[in-house]
């Protein structure tokens, strides 16, 4: 037996992704303005990475027979981005949620493109853990 | 900050719901697409039985490999490497419920060329006390070496994976483990 995957699903789970993904390259240009240089370049070699997958994810969908939808003008971050401390979080949050994206598109992703998906969300758990500085908790309970 | 309106707050929601702190990975009754989940994930039935073996293996020797860092550790790389060590029980948990890691290897694979048959009558298998180096530096690039190799695998182990679910939990675990040989990187010296 191998797997398999929905077409619909996997459309739906890209959109997700794709959501999150311009929520991240939003949220960057947030975080970039409110750290020093170092930061700040940091902040912006990550929105590159994102752009990149957004590139990608478009067309994706386009090949699944979907249309991409565009981004918001602006997403308002759950907490008041105003130093630092808060960029910093917003970021590692950011990158923490699209890694549990990435997770569910290459669960609905037929077995060619799993592997992308699954290193991705690695890639974002990882870029997470650069600005949070720990490792995430995961609760397997909840 | 942008006036921004309630529905663009709503939509940023959205679009960064999910994620590795709040996934909801055992309360599932189906799978991460739609599709139905087995019945019995790990049971007779589950094609994955002999995946979720493998990897409930891989955790179980990371769990042990943890608990004898944890022991050798003090100072502020005690708390973390005891939550990562944690985490691999959830992820074990998670993935191999039926504890299909206790089982011989050569039970499971008799038991596959047996179609229809009951769970083998074997004795389980141990997972050995790893030798950790003495250092502090040591033991935590130990732990870093294995949460790298362990992501590795779960990168292809997610693309064998028969079940959707399965192969959502197996990418998040992986995600977890290149998380934590990060984490333990910023940790050591």
């Amino acid at each position: 037996m191998t797997a398999s995957a929905v077409p619909g699903a996997e459309l739906e789970r890209l959109d997700d992704v794709l959501d999150g993904t311009d929520a991240a390259v939003y949220a960057y240009g947030l975080v970039a303005a409110r750290l020093d240089s170092e930061g700040a370049a940091r902040a912006l070699d990550a929105m590159a990475a994102h752009r990149g997958h957004r590139d990608v994810l478009r067309a994706r969908i386009l090949v699944l027979g979907g249309t991409p939808r565009a981004a918001a003008p602006a997403y308002t971050p759950p907490f008041e981005v105003e130093d630092p401390a808060t960029a910093t979080k917003l970021a590692a949050l950011v990158e923490d949620r699209l890694a549990g994206q990435w997770a569910a598109l290459a669960a609905a992703s037929t077995v060619q493109r799993r592997l992308d998906s699954a290193l991705s969300a690695q890639e974002c758990a990882t870029r997470s853990v650069t600005w949070s500085g720990k490792a995430p908790v995961w609760n397997g309970a909840t | 900050m942008p006036n921004l309106s309630r529905r663009d707050a709503l939509r940023w929601s959205a679009a960064v719901g999910g994620g590795l702190l709040l996934a909801p990975v055992l309360a599932a009754c189906t799978s991460g697409d739609g599709q139905p989940a087995p019945t019995d994930p790990g049971g007779p039935e589950d094609p994955d039985r002999a995946l979720r073996a493998e990897i409930g293996r891989s955790e179980s020797e990371l769990v042990v490999l943890y608990a004898a860092a944890t022991a050798k550790l003090s100072g502020t790389a005690a708390p973390l490497v005891t939550g990562i060590g944690a985490r691999h029980q959830a992820y074990r948990q998670a993935i191999d419920p039926d504890q299909l890691a206790t089982l011989a290897p050569s039970a499971l694979a008799t038991e596959s060329a047996a179609s229809g048959s009951a769970s083998p009558s074997v004795s389980p298998t141990a997972t050995a006390v790893p030798t950790l180096p003495a250092s502090k530096d040591g033991i935590l690039a130990a732990l870093r070496d294995a949460e790298q190799s362990a992501a590795a695998e779960r990168a292809t182990q997610c693309v064998r994976a028969v079940d959707p679910e399965l192969a959502r939990i197996v990418a998040l675990a992986g995600a977890g483990c290149a998380g934590a040989a990060e984490a333990l990187t910023r940790i050591a010296p």
